[in-house]
């Protein structure tokens, strides 16, 4: 038995402070998503405080099911921007990763700027974008449209090809702080910063493919295409599958990048709107968490299904 | 003979201008920002001073004296190391139990 003692000894400390860590706040959520808890009630003096006495049953629930209106966006948005940043950073990070997988000049240094986005704070990363390169006025956005409508004015003097550009119209830089395209500002910069992340872990595993195989597919008259598809796709299944995990982990739950770009347009993804909950109605806070807790769930185990069944066999 | 030819000159040519052309596109938002520090607060926002201005490190001066810099700067080393060391003592162990003494 003595030899059972020091691995759980060891184990101890991590199980004890994770059940802790889980058990309490998951807890105090569901508790507070029953009661009504509203931190400035004038009215209700009482519910400022959180008591069983205020119990509410599901009217929290109920409340930001049906009377908030900006639950159902809220989901369909953290939907949206997760599904299209794994979409764009498995495929942008795959096409990478196997265009730098082979030794080229610099590669070294090519790798490095490569990577480095990754290294970049979220709110930084917010900020740069939406301000100097998004923005449709001050940005690099605004200036390459506003260069390229002077452009095409100034080809309208030439003889031939000037009644051709006259016909161009005058193109609006696209403004990505309105409510609807500031959800794709914010798949852009999540995108450039966690392709990075794809590039890492699809490179290292690449390092690992069998150049055996590899060699006998080209003797064979495989084209690159089918190499890739036959060859390199089933060997990268499982770290495809980690990448998506762990985005889908990591982006259900932005809130810097959401913050910045659209704070006070409307756009918001389930984080924003626990947090703007959280500044008045705890209750209603605590039931959108509880949705928020099982849509991840839902989320992590429908990934893992497509994942494992499109790429395991 | 044909199809090795091929992967010849990709890989000559065209891989490594691709790749570094991704590589550019990649870190050039970071370059941009570095660029524009660079630049004072007015001049950062004229199309005519777009690449070609006089660098100041007014910037970096007004960063540490107006704002409390060094206390948040201090605030992030500290969370970040503290929450580093202490996830490593409490999962260190762990996985050390986990991976010597497999169980079930």
């Amino acid at each position: 038995m003595t030899d059972r003692l020091l691995p759980r000894l060891l184990q101890a400390p991590a199980v004890v402070l994770l059940l802790i860590w889980m058990f309490v706040p998951l807890s105090m959520t569901l508790f507070f998503s029953f009661i009504r808890y509203v931190l400035n009630s004038l009215r209700h003096p009482e519910w400022t405080y959180p008591s069983l006495e205020n119990w509410r049953g599901f009217g929290n629930y109920e409340y930001v099911l049906y009377k908030s209106k900006d639950f159902w966006f809220a989901v369909q948005n953290s939907i949206f921007i997760v599904g299209s940043v794994i979409f764009f950073t498995v495929v942008l990070g795959l096409a990478i990763a196997v265009l730098i997988n082979r030794p080229f000049l610099g590669r070294g240094i090519a790798r490095v700027l490569l990577i480095s986005p990754f290294f970049v704070m979220p709110s930084v990363n917010a900020v740069l974008w939406i301000n100097m390169i998004l923005d449709p006025v001050l940005g690099l956005n605004g200036l390459a449209v506003e260069g390229l409508n002077k452009i095409v004015i100034s080809l309208h003097d030439y003889p031939i090809i000037g009644s051709f550009f006259s016909l161009w119209p005058e193109i609006e830089p696209i403004s990505f702080r309105a409510t609807q395209t500031s959800a794709y500002a914010v798949i852009i910069m999540v995108t450039w910063q966690w392709t990075p992340f794809a590039i890492l872990i699809f490179m290292t595993s690449l390092q690992s493919e069998d150049q055996q195989q590899k060699e006998a597919a080209i003797l064979d008259g495989a084209n690159a295409w089918s190499q890739f598809r036959n060859l390199t796709l089933p060997h990268l299944a499982r770290p495809i599958a980690i990448v998506v995990m762990i985005q889908a982990i990591f982006h259900l739950s932005l809130y810097a990048e959401i913050e910045i770009v659209s704070r006070g347009n409307g756009n918001k993804n389930l984080p924003y709107l626990i947090g703007e909950f959280s500044s008045n109605n705890i209750g209603a806070a605590s039931a959108t968490g509880i949705f928020a807790v099982i849509l991840a769930n839902i989320v992590a185990i429908f990934l893992l299904r497509l994942v494992g069944k499109n790429l395991a066999d | 003979m044909d199809i090795i030819a091929q992967k010849v000159s990709f890989g000559r040519f065209i891989r490594p201008i691709a790749g570094w052309l991704v590589a550019l596109i990649f870190f050039f938002p970071i370059f941009w920002m570095l660029f524009t520090s660079f630049k004072t607060d007015a001049d950062a926002v004229k199309p005519e001073y777009l690449f070609f201005f006089s660098p100041t490190l007014e910037n970096y001066f007004q960063m540490t004296e107006n704002y409390d810099y060094w206390r948040f700067a201090k605030n992030s080393i500290i969370t970040s190391t503290f929450a580093t060391v202490f996830a490593l003592f409490v999962g260190v162990p762990s996985a050390y139990a986990m991976a010597f003494t497999p169980g079930r």
